[in-house]
This record gives C-alpha cells, structure tokens and sequence, in this order.
C-alpha cells in the first residue's frame, strides 16, 4: 500500500539536491536519423539480420538455468556492444544486428524470482520449496530441468502465472524496448513466447508485436497454463481481441516443430475437429512465418519424409518431444518439417480452398542466455550453464528414462532475413506480413528469389533485382495470371564474406497430384566449379577443406556469388505447387571445431567437427486459374 | 560520475534517502498507531488485479471479499512486525535486501546527471558515440573461382594501373554483385558488404593510389581509397539520450556497489572459524569485499 508514497518521497528528496541540472538539461530530441533507407526505390534494396526469439533472467528457464542478464544487456549485446556473460566469460557479437525480439516466456514470467525470494505463494507447494532450496544449493539448472518437466506434463502445484508478477514482468520488457528501439538503426521489437505444451509436445509461438509500448502495456502475454490455454486457436482469439481492442498488430510464429510429436502440422485441431474454412484461414492470416532453424534442432526436411534428398539428414532432432516424455515414431515426422508442412497445405488448399499452412520462413536463436549469438566461432549455447568451457560438449542437454540430448547436439542457428524497405518495427513486421524473408543457420548470405512467366538469362545482366519486383514476385508471392506458361524464376546468392563460399543453389519443389496425393524433388540449379550434374540430376558434393587442426578452410572450393535463371522443366499448369530456395554454403568448422581448437575440448568421433550453413527461403506459390 | 561517487557528502544524502525509505516500508502505517486506512487506490488496486485475471470487473461480493482478505492480511502484518516476527526471517532479509538493491538502480535513475557528468562520460567513452568512418574507394575483384590465380591477375592489373582512368580500370576484374564505387559508405555498412578481413585492411590504407591484392571472403580486391572520414566524437546534444542512458546503466553498478561499501564500513565483520579447511577463507572473502 505504501509505493505511491515512495516515489513521492524520492522525487521530493532528489528534487532538491538537482535543480540546478533540470534547469540546464534542455528537452531531449527524439532521434530520427535514417541510415539504410531504401525507401526511394519503392522496393527493399536492404535485407535486415535479427534474432526473433531471445530468452532474458526473465525467462523462468532461463533464469534456473543461471541467466543473471537483463532485457537491457540483451540489448546492448545484440547492438554489438561488449558485455560479460552470467557464467562471467566477456561476450561481443562478431557483427551487429540490425533488430531483435526479446520473447520470454508467457507462462511462469517471473517465477524464477519469486522462487529465488521464496516467495510465500510458491513456497507454500512441496514443489516450490523443493525447487527453491535446489536454488539454495546452487543446483539451479536442476530445479530448472524438473521445472520445465512438471510444466511441460501440466503437473505444476502452483500457479505460475499471478497476474503481478506478470505485469511487472510485462512492463520491464516493453521498457527495454522502447528505450533501445532506434527508428532507421536498430529495430527492438515487443514481444514474448507463448509458451503451449500439450502432454510435453511443443506447440510454442513467438508473438510479435508492430506497435508501441503504449498499445501494449495493455495487453498481458497469453499463458499457456489455467488462466489462458494451450490452444493455439485460443492465442489467435487473443491476438484478435487485442487488434480490436487497440487497432494494433501482431502475429505469431510458431517453432519447433520437431519436438511436437507430430502435432505442429497436423490435420485436426487440438480438440480433434477437423479443419473448416476458419480454421484455416485464421491460421494463414496469424501465423505467416515459421522459425525454420533454431539450437535446437533444423526443421525443415527429414531423411524418413525425403528419402531422395542427400541434404535432409542435417541436425535433425528426431528423439521425442521436448521434455522426451514419448519417443518420436516415423508416423510423427509428417507433422513437424516444413516441407511436409507446405505440402499437407497444398492439400487442404484442394479441398477447402485456403491454405493453413501457407508460411515463410525465418531462422532464430531460442538462446536463453540474453545473448544472441548464432555463430558457430563465437557460440554462448542454448542456457546460461552451457557457456563456453572445455567440457560443455558432453553435458546432457535433455534427459529422461527413454532417451536423452547432449549439448554436442545442439546446433549454433540461426538468424532471421527480412527485405524490408527500412529499418523499423512497421517495415519489417510488414515484411513478414508478407512473408518477404528468409532464414538461415548464422550466416549472413544475401539471398534473392523471384517468381515470373518470362524470366530469361538477359535479366541477370541488367538490374535483375528492378526487374525481379516489375515483372514477378519476390519470395513470399504468389505466382499469378499465367496462361499457357510455364513459371521462371530469378535466384543470387551472394556469400557472408565473413563465413564460407556457395557450393550450390538448390530449388525445391511441392505439389499436389490429381489423387490428392503430393510430390517434392529438389533441383540443383547452380553450383560453384566445373562439377558435372550426374544422370540423376544431382551434383557431386563439393570438397570438404576444413582444417581441423586450426579450424580454418579454403573458399576457393565454393563461388562467392551465384545466380541463374531457372525455369520448371517439370511444370503442371493444372497442379497446385509451391518452389523455395535453400543455399547450401561449403563445409566450414562447427562451434564444437572452435571449442576443440579454442578451449582445447576433446571430443569422440561421433560429435561432428564441420558443417554446412544453410539458407532457406519462404516459398512461392502457384496455383490453377 | 567516479569523482561524484568519491563524494562524500553525497554517499551521505544517498544513504540518507536510502535508509529513509526502508523506513517508510518497514515502519506500520503513518496515520496513527491502531488504524488501518483504506483508499481509492487500494480498491483500484483490487480491481485492476481482479480485471486482469478474468477480463471483467468484481461483482460486489467479489470486491468485498477481496476487501476481507486484504484487510486480514493487513492486522495480520502489523501484528507480526509488533511481535517482532519478522526479525532473523531468512524470507523477509531477502526480500528487504532485494528492495534496498532496486532502491539504488531507482536512485541512479532518478539522480539526473549533470552536464558536465554528461560531458566527462562521453569524454571517457567517446569510442563508444563516435560517428562512424566514412569510406569512398572503387574497387575491383578477382574470383578465386576462375581458375588462375586471382593473385597474380590482381597483381599484373595492378602493375599496368598507371595512367588509367576510373572508367578504364572498371572493366578489369571479374564480375560480381558488388560496387564499382562506394560513396561514403560506413564502417559498419563496409563490414556487412565486405567483411571483417577487408575493413581492417582498409583502415590501414593511405589515400591517392590504387593498391592490393587485398583478401576478403570472396577473393581478391585491388583498392582506389579516395576519400576517408574519421571518426569524430559528436558534442554532447547529438547523442544526449545515448550518453544519458549508457552512464545510467553504468552508474547503477557502481552506485550499488558504492552504497553496499559504505553501509559496509559501517558494521564491523567477525569472523569465527573453528574448522581448520576454513583457515584463508576470512582473507578471500574481506579481498573480494574490498574490490
């Protein structure tokens, strides 16, 4: 009852020992600056990299797991600015980035606090205390780990979601972005991570916001636990409800779908209904991107689902759910990859006539360590436990009786790619919007993917990215009103100078056959050297030049820059389809290569030392007249 | 802000105001021993928290139950801070000991810098607010990819570069979907479209001349470095609120630490140690206390 009185005393007291300074302080200017504006073209000519989907000490998870950093050190490390580490280790960004999304947890937002304060109301459940006096001991990331069991199998005594913690909570996060929210230089995104397991199955979403802290204050993050739902259809009503209540907008984007035990894509609702025409529009107008690449685990493609792929065995997770409460069956698989995902749309696009699963694609961290780093020289993990040191590696990440994930097997991914027209939370969340964004495993490739009927090699000599948007669609669009032709599409890559050269540019196609069934291939339409596509139209694997002596590797194997005019020789005008890029660079060392070479760790064979960087472009799609 | 924090007189105001308001949380109500006083924003309170839960208002039952509930945990209270039960309470030492600490990050904020602090703090950092390089260069590439050494080719370009004109250099080279030209291109911007490896380069290189093979990720770059701006350090009314709010970041550490230290010196630590592993660990933690 007493704060009111409190401020009031503060205010009196400093009042008077700094007049002097309030008189000399003129009013502080907003700034306004524009660098990187493109907006003269009427198209983007920038593409902006950002982490979407970053964990504070705010993160209940984050916080057992021993994140002492706050919303403003996440910040300042994503802007490039030096900061120490939780576990103590200094930290710097080897290049800024250009905007970032702090996404803490929706579901138990603050509790770690109040555990850490023993806090009446948590200690009054043989939990809390337990968890509490783990904390104690310095067991922190053990209270975490059974926390997050106890909550991903609904099985939490307490209810982790009072509403002043939340607010509170709420308002530091919404104060850490409007103060480093910087128009035209760094974009700081309000948001959070509705956090929706059901039975241990992962059906998280990052929700983001375009507006201001004034529409938001407003309006608490959805909770996934009593009080709120774990349907997503629920978040969506929420999300409806704060448009209409504010004139703002927001979406959300789901992740992970490779712990959701099929669930993320599947063919029902969460109650088991069967999709009608809202269902599915409302998931197409929510959801327009998905976080494809991330710690723990790529999602894009599985070797069980693509068996013709060479690529689709890269960092999959593929053991169970996230707490590994059930082991993962081959049947899963189906609803938890992208591309099965796209191609399940194309499906209910036949029947209802609206795609659910029309999503582009980002890529982002999940770190829980404020820090947003996804590059593998210069990797901080997935929690604040697993912080460079000698023995990381073999750390158990996840463990439970049937199976478990050690650190080794996380993966140093991934940033998000958004072509927006400048720097700022209304261009790129319109960007997003309209799925014009790519994701890609760290590095900072230049992607470029455009749809068209009459795309030829002469575009690429002259401003192709001008005659890319007048002509055709960038990535994202829709091929539209082409009579009797057949699609071409525009695609360059330019490498990450500070990561490794192209080895190939690869299309991969979607559609749905007449039955109702579908089919995917993957095309190589570019590749660096003089390597010769074998009959079954697959080039040779480029060589893998890594030093694992010194981490280092040679470029001269990849091209720096690729691009060509490709045009489907297997078009079916009569066939719904969809045609996303994905850049596959060289062989270049993997963040457990730099921990051998810089921390002297020793690893067993199995733990893999190199790696591809990959980028993954959103979709475009065709559809019949 | 460090000359500040030596300040004496103000770790005395600072602790003063400190010790004030633990004073005004600790201590049972102002208006008069016996009374419990209950106003508009304890019920907007109430409501406001009973709106966020379930999306509507209390109905009068509702409220008035809340009511009963705040008002029993109220006497509840004094009468435990009266029988002195918060005293050695592990809870309550925590809890105050986390209040004092926000107190001090609320007082670094709220002591407003002066101008001068202002001004030494961007004086001490200016790397940190300084204007970035701006490059003007054309360049021309060499691909690894083309068989013969990039190198080399570079080299023999080189060679033959005297008397050339701009436009005749451009045609040398191989293509690739970078500039000929960078007019005033930034530090920062020069590392996103070429790297780190060729922006060290870079600040290294004297105007007037074409010069290389530089290395970058994609190859080799010979380099015509025409014009460069050096950083500056911008007066203090451009980057105020960047200042401002980096010394407040800074001096909330500080601050807190200043104010542990000097309520600190106050108390007098004894240590009794009877284990003898424990011989050494009296000297490590006064150490650590003094840093």
């Amino acid at each position: 009852m007493k704060p009111h009185y409190l401020a009031l005393a503060l205010l009196v007291l400093v009042g008077c020992k700094n007049q002097e300074a309030d008189q000399a302080e003129p009013a502080m200017e907003e700034s306004t600056e524009t660098t990187n504006s493109t907006t003269d073209k009427g198209y983007p000519t920038e593409v902006y990299f950002g982490d979407t989907h970053l964990h504070t000490e705010l993160s209940m998870d984050a916080g057992a797991f021993g994140n002492r950093l706050s919303v403003d050190d996440a910040y300042r490390f994503a802007k490039g600015e030096e900061v120490t580490s939780s576990s103590g280790v200094t930290a710097k960004l080897s290049k800024p980035l250009d905007f970032l999304v702090v996404a803490d947890h929706s579901d138990g937002m603050g509790l770690f606090q109040a555990l850490m304060n023993n806090e009446e109301w948590v200690m009054e459940f043989e939990q809390g205390r337990k968890w509490a006096d783990l904390i104690d001991e310095g067991k922190g990331a053990e209270a975490a780990v059974d926390l997050i069991k106890n909550f991903s199998q609904g099985t939490m005594e307490m209810n982790p979601n009072t509403p002043e913690l939340m607010e509170s909570v709420w308002k530091i996060t919404i104060d850490g972005a409007e103060k480093h929210n910087q128009p035209g230089k760094f974009t700081a995104f309000i948001g959070y991570e509705w956090t929706s397991l059901i039975a241990g199955n992962n059906l998280h979403r990052v929700v983001i916001y375009r507006d201001n802290g004034e529409k938001t204050i407003g309006h608490l993050p959805y909770i996934a636990d009593v009080g709120g739902s774990p349907d997503p259809e629920k978040l969506w009503e929420n999300l409806q409800s704060y448009e209409d209540k504010t004139g703002g907008q927001v979406l959300a984007i789901p992740h992970n779908g490779n712990l959701s035990n099929g669930i993320m894509f599947a063919r029902t609702t969460v109650d088991g209904d069967p999709f009608d025409l809202d269902y599915v529009q409302r998931r197409q107008r929510w959801e327009p991107i998905y976080e494809i690449t991330q710690i723990k685990g790529d999602g894009e493609a599985h070797p069980f689902l693509s068996p013709n792929d060479e690529f689709a065995d890269f960092e999959n997770w593929d053991f169970g759910n996230l707490d590994l409460s059930a082991v993962k069956t081959n049947e899963m698989l189906e609803g938890e990859y992208a591309r099965s995902a796209l191609k399940m749309g194309l499906q209910f696009k036949g029947s209802l006539g609206v795609n659910p699963y029309k999503m582009g694609f980002i890529g982002s961290t999940d770190a829980h360590t404020s820090l947003a780093t996804a590059d593998d020289p210069n990797f901080f993990g997935k929690a604040a436990n697993v912080e460079p040191y000698k023995e990381r590696w073999e750390h158990p990440f996840i463990e439970s009786e049937l199976a478990s994930i050690i650190t080794w097997q996380t993966v140093a991914s991934g940033y998000a790619a958004v072509w927006a027209q400048e720097n700022t939370r209304e261009s790129l969340f319109d960007a997003m919007m309209r799925r014009e964004t790519y994701g890609t495993t760290g590095s900072r490739m230049k992607i470029r993917f455009f749809g068209g009927w009459d795309f030829t090699d002469a575009d690429l000599e002259g401003d192709w990215v001008a005659n890319g948007y007048e002509r055709g669609v960038p990535m994202g669009g829709d091929l539209k009103n082409g009579v009797d032709k057949t699609p071409s599409f525009i695609v360059h890559t330019l490498m990450d100078p500070d990561y490794g050269s192209l080895d190939r540019i690869q299309i991969v196609k979607g559609w749905l056959n007449a039955d109702g069934t579908t089919g995917e291939k993957v095309y190589d339409v570019v590749w660096s050297g003089d390597r010769q596509m074998d009959a079954n139209g697959k080039v040779p694997l480029v060589a893998n030049t890594v030093n694992v002596k010194d981490a280092t590797w040679d470029n001269s194997s990849g091209a720096p820059e690729l691009s060509t005019v490709w045009t489907d020789p297997d078009f079916d005008p009569s066939q719904e389809a969809f045609y996303y890029v994905r850049v596959l660079e060289i062989p270049t060392p993997r963040w457990t290569l730099y921990d051998k070479v810089n921390l002297g760790a020793e690893m067993p064979d199995n733990v893999p030392m190199t790696m591809t960087q990959r980028g993954y472009t959103s979709p475009i799609w065709y559809s019949p007249m | 802000m460090k000359r500040l924090l030596q300040e004496p007189l103000l770790h005395f105001a600072l602790i003063g105001v400190a010790l004030f308001l633990l004073y005004w949380i600790v201590s049972p109500e102002q208006e008069s021993e016996n009374q419990i006083l209950i106003d508009d924003s304890d019920i907007n309170e109430i409501v406001s928290k009973f709106e966020l839960q379930w999306n509507r208002p209390p109905n009068a039952q509702e409220l008035s139950g809340l009511m009963g509930e705040m008002i029993q945990q109220e006497v509840f209270y004094q009468e435990g801070l009266r029988l002195n039960l918060d005293h050695n309470d592990e809870i309550i030492k925590r809890r105050l000991s986390q209040k004092m600490q926000f107190l001090s990050n609320d007082l670094a904020d709220m002591v407003q810098p002066s101008e001068d602090e202002l001004q030494l703090h961007l004086d001490n950092n200016s790397e940190k607010f300084q204007t970035p390089a701006f490059y003007s260069f054309y360049q021309i590439y060499f691909s690894l990819d083309s068989g013969e050494d990039p190198k080399e080719r570079a080299r023999f370009v080189l060679d033959a570069s005297n008397g050339k004109s701009f436009s005749e250099m451009r045609t040398e080279g191989d293509p690739i979907a970078l500039k000929y030209y960078y007019e005033k291109i930034t530090d920062f911007n020069l590392r996103r479209q070429l790297g780190t490896e060729f922006l060290i380069s870079m600040q290294q290189l004297q105007t007037g001349s074409w010069v290389g093979p530089i290395s970058s990720g994609y190859g080799y770059h010979l380099v015509y470095l025409e014009d460069v701006v050096a950083p500056k350090t911008p007066p203090l009314d451009e980057v105020r609120e960047e200042v401002l709010a980096d010394l407040n970041y800074v001096r909330q550490g500080e601050l807190k630490a200043s104010i542990f230290k000097e309520l600190l010196s106050q108390y007098e630590l004894v240590f009794d140690f009877q284990a003898e592993e424990l011989s050494g660990v009296e000297e490590i933690i006064r150490n650590d206390l003094q840093e």
